[in-house]
């Protein structure tokens, strides 16, 4: 009867899709284990995303909430999560592979001398311990580990590997709330976090791309795609075209010259289509498409296609979005 | 203050250009032992490089632990730049677990007494990223990773760490510190041909392992196979109506038997395009948090 903790994480308020993802996993392992999945997460105002954890598998649902947690800081997240675990006994524990999961999974192996292995696709108990699978050589191999005895397996998971199962109707939510570890001095201090500047933004790091093309005319109209992508929270972005008309610098250009991007969002403003753009667009989840030319082929790919003039609708989308959700006209 | 030494730990990558079916069994095993400096590393170099340029540190002394056959892979750390660059000397078919590759980096770290260490992040081991960690652990120093830019200020180090969406967390550290590097964007300086081949002329200093630390060489928690990697698909997001755009643009060059339905073109009055597209957003759950 293995018992599964996840460490689940949070951002802008909403837990990440990869910890729903991780709480399927154990939840699948642990229908033919009969063991308890519980889930462990950290932060500030954090209490009321229990309900959520538990929809996806948790059966218990251990919460820090301390101001004192709004941001990862290494050592207190440590000492707060090895003592569950210690407390706890999981066999195994799966954290997100992601800069908080791979910094904290690093830290609790070496702490509690305990085996990690990173970025597994697939992970099974056996009669003689746990399986693991995992890509090795940029992914020409895949590697097999079988027979991991240790009594505590630290195991991380890249986000969107696994996939995630739909929630499951909530019998009880069980909130153990957790005790946060003080530290009286500390060898690492966290003096920051500065937010991601959408005008700086790297392309591979945006889930939302405003894209400006040569339908927009001249230089200054890109600052209507600069002010959407600040109110969504994206990059800005640009065609081959746009780029060689000194619009926007090099590092904007997406397309076969460019960056390949795969945003949750892609917005095309007054861009046709060709090809050389395209295939580095075409992977986003969703497109808007927005082209005076009716025959324009970014349309086969958009999700939502708006055949009109892009400067008047940017505007007009952009009035409509503060005026919607109360946005002050200097902030994003 | 005196400036500390910086050590460059790292292992070179083993390059593997096509598979083969191993002798025994179904498992099957690199084909190719030609070693390369992985991106990793190349980053963490090129911030020692960097931090000696701008007077933060005094020497960076590169140290890895690898067969010689990795030899002109060490050499493109000297032609960088690196004043000094060692070699702990293993046999060719070490298997170099995580814990034997920290034992003995520990051991020839201490040797140099460089009081910062850098890594590139996942880049050194068996691809679990814990050996900057478990070198921390043994020299005493702190572990800082997925480090983007590093500065050395009166003793302490400052670090910018790259996390998701293009956020940076900042911390800082006193000396000692492990400081693992992130591999991206690769941003590393230009080896020129003749700078490489001066520095393949001259020989790396090897660094024999001690007896204990040799030991661990051979040890290996649980069993391994290798077997062909496979092609996974990301499951995320739900998908768009009629298709993923790579249908759609598949449908439309005729390389695809399924039928895709091409959403229509919405036309007409500008404000109520603009209220539909934000309602679209809205649906797909893809307004930021602030606005909803």
């Amino acid at each position: 009867m293995p018992d599964i903790l996840v460490f689940a994480e949070h951002r802008d308020g909403e837990v990440e899709e990869v910890s729903l993802e991780l709480l399927s996993e154990a939840r699948l392992i642990n229908r033919s284990n009969n063991g308890n999945v519980m889930a462990v997460i950290l932060g500030w105002g954090v209490s009321s995303m229990a309900a959520e954890l538990t929809a996806h598998g948790a059966n218990k649902v251990f919460a820090a909430d301390d101001v004192q947690l709004e941001h990862y800081n290494p050592l207190i997240w440590l000492e707060t999560v090895s003592g569950l675990c210690q407390r706890q006994t999981p066999d195994l524990v799966l954290l997100p592979a992601t800069t908080t999961g791979e910094d904290l999974a690093a830290r609790l192996a070496v702490r509690n001398d305990w085996p990690l292995y990173s970025r597994i696709t697939k992970i099974k108990f056996q009669r003689n311990g746990i399986q693991v699978v995992r890509p090795v050589y940029a992914g020409k191999l895949q590697e097999t580990i079988t027979g991991i005895t240790s009594p505590t397996c630290l195991v991380t998971v890249t986000p969107g590997v696994i996939g995630m199962r739909p929630a499951e109707n909530i019998v009880d939510v069980r909130l153990i709330p957790l005790d946060v570890v003080r530290l009286a001095d500390s060898s690492i201090k966290v003096t920051g976090f500065v937010p991601a500047d959408p005008r700086n933004l790297d392309l591979n790091e945006a889930d939302v791309i405003i894209s400006a093309g040569r339908g927009l005319g001249q230089a200054e109209n890109v600052a209507f795609v600069e002010e959407l992508a600040q109110l969504l929270g994206g990059a800005v972005a640009a065609t081959r075209v746009a780029v060689d008309l000194g619009w926007l610098n090099k590092k904007s250009q997406v397309g076969q010259t460019g960056t390949t991007v795969k945003p949750k969002l892609y917005i095309a403003c007054g861009i046709s289509g060709a090809t050389q753009h395209t295939i580095g667009m075409k992977e986003s989840t969703t497109i808007v498409a927005i082209n005076t030319d009716p025959t324009a082929p970014i349309f086969n790919l958009a999700d939502l296609s708006l055949n009109c003039d892009v400067l008047q609708l940017l505007p007009a989308l952009i009035n409509q979005y503060k005026n919607k959700y109360k946005v002050a006209d200097d902030l994003p | 203050m005196t400036c500390p030494d910086a050590c460059v730990c790292f292992k070179p990558a083993l390059q593997v250009t096509t598979v083969t079916e191993a002798g025994q069994g179904p498992a099957l095993a690199p084909s190719s032992s030609r070693f390369l400096m992985d991106a990793g590393s190349a980053c963490a170099l090129e911030s020692a490089l960097t931090l000696r340029e701008l007077g933060e540190v005094h020497h960076v002394i590169c140290i890895s632990v690898a067969p010689k056959t990795s030899d002109p892979a060490l050499a493109w750390c000297r032609a960088a730049g690196a004043d000094r660059v060692l070699r702990v000397d293993v046999p060719s078919n070490a298997n170099l677990n995580t814990r034997a590759t920290v034992a003995l980096l520990a051991e020839c770290i201490q040797d140099t007494g460089a009081g910062l260490v850098l890594t590139g992040q996942r880049s050194i081991d068996e691809s679990n990223g814990l050996v900057a960690a478990s070198l921390a652990a043994i020299l005493d120093a702190a572990y800082l990773s997925n480090v983007a830019d590093v500065q050395i200020l009166e003793g302490e180090v400052k670090i910018s760490r790259r996390i998701e969406r293009g956020h940076r967390q900042l911390w800082n550290a006193r000396l000692p510190a492990v400081v693992a590097v992130d591999p991206e964007p690769k941003n590393y300086r230009y080896v020129s041909v003749a700078n490489l081949a001066l520095a393949k002329n001259e020989s790396v200093e090897t660094v024999a392992p001690s007896t204990e630390n040799l030991k661990l060489i051979s040890q290996h928690m649980g069993q391994t196979k290798l077997t062909p990697g496979r092609v996974r698909t990301r499951h995320s997001g739900l998908p768009a109506k009629g298709g993923t755009a790579t249908d759609r643009m598949q449908a439309m060059m005729g390389t695809t038997s399924k039928t895709v339905v091409r959403p229509p073109i919405l036309r007409g009055d500008i404000d109520d395009l603009a209220e539909r597209t934000l309602a679209f957003l809205k649906d797909k759950g893809l307004l930021p948090k602030s606005g909803e």
